[in-house]
């Protein structure tokens, strides 16, 4: 139960201290990097979370895992999570320091995926549909996934618009579902 | 995949399906799966998510909300965790964990998703939304236990009657014929099909293997018991979330019938199986374990859905009103309606003072405690009268019943006691003989085979019988016999002046001089 409370407060902690160096944007893209890392290589949660690897080696990844950036604050903070043995929450912490940096920047992300290359005109209407929910700044992440087979999904924070035809065909699949 | 043409695959009945489905784009509130591990997703994102909220992932599959936690959302899923991936897409679908119900799943087997798994394909006819978690109806839209529930078991109808909306656990060690009592019970029930006035049976199986499962089914077909029974089966190799919902879509299931003016008998075999399935989900989301591990909230995952049970107010007006009402039910509700719950619990070595079993014992209205040393012996079923108790009592029995086993229970337990004397050996005064041949006979009459359960009107006759001390001339071992050939001769001879009198609610002088002029003439025949 204490998985929401614990991320939170050492986030909020890490936003404060990389503020006072003028380090937190830079501590802001390691953590984006971080995020990625986890959901790219999910052993990582296992490496952190195994009672065998010792405090250096688990330094050494969490390091790595940020991409390598010398960062004082970033090693005072996992020095800080190893002395606690904190290590495991580090990915629920990285997301929670997003999400705090951005409230705090007034950033908000938003993700355009499509099927396939799409003009620059289109595109951008797209993307105006994503800047007319909001104010503040736009961090946009695009891609192409092919899978999606047409359409395209906008994303918006936490808020999806899903106008894609594998979302329609999944959609037919359920509802038709023979046992 | 089957090669097969299943009936439903015919071309109008799918166009009829696509023209009823909704592709048009809308907005959804998404998250991202951060982990997943042992049934349990977390979920990142999801700010707006509610308590008990269903979620849906990509790929169809459901889960339910668990834990709202500041930065992330505990789910634990509805089926497999291998089908779930880290960095899978899931959405708010806004509705609470429902069961699609209807008269269709009268005889089919279903999961507590309403998913039939007995083969025979979609479940068929009209089907109201039901959820999972609904509130009991409050004290006003009540009314006391009076209609009797008869199980044809005579250890039972006669010391421990069951009333038409109350709560009786079934309770004791393994293998001592827990199961065997409700199975009874809801064969017993095919009278009151045949009669036009079912009692419908639900029996939610929690954990159980799949052989078992399938050896209910065929039982209760054998004996035609499945045209009024729903079977809900999350077995053993289930995922901890199914077992703990289980009990919960029996329940939804059984309030259709309660709701609608109609009575119904829910089984819920085993609730000590929910509660572990329960243990297992709340100690992977890191809630605070109590006693024997089991989170805190263990009591009132029983007592919320054990108190759905329930005589609802025969008044159509006040019926009408009833709390938490689904939207689904409005304007179809009729009072009247009863739910008779049978939730058993598997003690160890016999120990009713553990944790789970005392908690559920103060939930219900009395407890059939079987005993496995009495199940050694031959009393089958092997119900021990003198810690079994029914709260409802004599209300729950027809006149006659009451009146010729009202001192049944008395007279065991006063036999039970001079038993234990008679294996010090030495004399006995004859009064003491006597109780003790009487008690003896009368073990021998409640003794029952299996699935073999006795219509009230025959068990008033036999125990008639037996609390008359009609049987002092008849050997031990002949009691059976006797039984059989009592029956026999008031069945072929004395079907309307006896066992339709007795049926309908009477017991007089005359019924009585008959029963003991055939009991003397089937003693003699001996």
């Amino acid at each position: 139960m204490n998985i929401g409370m614990i991320p939170t407060r050492y986030a909020t902690a890490l936003l404060s201290y990389a503020a006072e160096n003028k380090q937190d944007e830079q501590i802001y893209e390691m953590a984006k990097i971080i995020v990625r890392n986890f959901a790219e290589q999910p052993k990582l949660r296992a490496a952190l979370e195994s009672p065998v690897l010792n405090f250096d080696i688990k330094k050494k990844l969490m390091l790595t895992a940020a991409g390598s950036i010398s960062d004082m604050v970033f090693e005072n903070f996992i020095q800080l999570l190893l002395t606690n043995k904190r290590e495991t929450f580090l990915h629920f912490i990285m997301l929670k320091y997003i999400d705090l940096y951005r409230v705090n920047n007034n950033i908000y992300s938003g993700k355009l995926i499509t099927a396939s290359n799409i003009d620059a005109l289109t595109e951008k209407k797209l993307i105006s549909v994503i800047e007319s929910q909001k104010k503040g700044i736009l961090e946009i992440h695009k891609s192409v996934d092919p899978e999606l087979i047409g359409g395209f999904i906008l994303e918006v924070d936490n808020t999806r618009w899903d106008a894609s035809i594998k979302r329609q065909l999944q959609t037919i699949k359920n509802e038709l579902a023979i046992y | 995949m089957s090669e097969t043409i299943k009936v439903s695959e015919v071309s109008e009945i799918l166009r009829m399906q696509l023209v009823g489905i909704d592709t048009s784009v809308q907005f959804d509130e998404v998250g991202t799966v951060l982990q997943v591990s042992d049934g349990v997703a977390r979920i990142y994102g999801l700010n707006r998510a509610e308590a008990n909220e269903l979620l849906e992932f990509e790929n169809g599959m459901k889960a339910i909300v668990m834990n709202l936690e500041e930065d992330n959302v505990g789910a634990v899923l509805l089926g497999p965790s291998s089908s779930i991936k880290e960095g899978f897409t899931v959405k708010r679908t806004k509705r609470v964990a429902s069961i699609k119900v209807g008269e269709g799943l009268l005889g089919r087997v279903i999961n507590p998703l309403g998913e039939p798994i007995d083969g025979k394909g979609a479940v068929t006819g009209e089907k109201l939304e039901m959820p999972l978690e609904r509130k009991a109806p409050g004290v006003i839209f009540r009314q006391p236990v009076n209609e009797p529930l008869q199980t044809g078991l005579k250890a039972i109808d006669a010391m421990i009657p069951i009333g038409r909306g109350q709560r009786e656990l079934i309770i004791g060690d393994r293998q001592t014929g827990k199961t065997s009592i409700a199975i009874d019970t809801i064969i017993n029930q095919r009278a009151n099909f045949e009669a036009g006035n079912p009692v419908y049976c639900i029996y939610v199986a929690i954990g159980q293997k799949g052989s078992t499962v399938a050896s209910i089914v065929n039982k209760l077909e054998e004996h035609g018991a499945m045209a009024y029974t729903v079977i809900v089966a999350a077995n053993a190799s289930d995922p901890a979330a199914l077992q703990y919902y289980a009990p919960f879509a029996g329940a939804a299931i059984g309030e259709l019938f309660r709701d609608t003016g109609r009575h119904a008998l829910v089984v819920y075999d085993d609730l000590s199986k929910q509660a572990v399935a329960y243990r297992e989900v709340s100690l992977i989301l890191r809630r605070p374990s109590g006693r024997e591990a089991y989170p805190g909230d263990i009591f009132y995952l029983h007592s919320r859905l054990l108190e759905r049970a329930a005589k609802i107010n025969a008044q159509q007006e006040v019926a009408e009103k009833m709390n938490d009402l689904p939207a689904s039910l409005v304007g179809r509700v009729k009072g009247g309606g009863s739910l008779t719950a049978l939730p058993v619990i598997e003690t160890q070595a016999g120990d009713v003072s553990a944790y789970i079993p005392t908690n559920v014992i103060s939930i219900t209205d009395g407890q059939i405690f079987l005993d496995t040393d009495l199940f050694n012996q031959g009393n089958r079923p092997a119900v021990n009268v003198g810690i079994s108790v029914s709260r409802v009592g004599g209300n729950a029995q027809i006149k006659p019943m009451k009146k010729v086993a009202g001192t049944l229970k008395m007279d065991q337990a006063q036999f039970r006691e001079l038993e234990a004397f008679t294996k010090f050996g030495g004399d006995m005064d004859p009064v003491t003989a006597m109780t003790i041949d009487k008690g003896q006979k009368n073990s021998r009459l409640l003794v029952q085979p299996l699935n073999n359960p006795m219509s009230v009107e025959k068990q008033v006759a036999v125990l008639y019988c037996g609390t008359k001390g009609l049987l002092k001339d008849v050997a031990l071992d002949k009691v059976d016999d006797f039984q059989t050939n009592f029956l026999e001769m008031l069945e072929l001879k004395y079907k309307v002046e006896v066992l339709d009198v007795i049926k309908s609610g009477t017991i007089n002088d005359v019924v009585t001089d008959i029963i003991e002029k055939v009991a003397s003439e089937v003693v003699k025949g001996l």
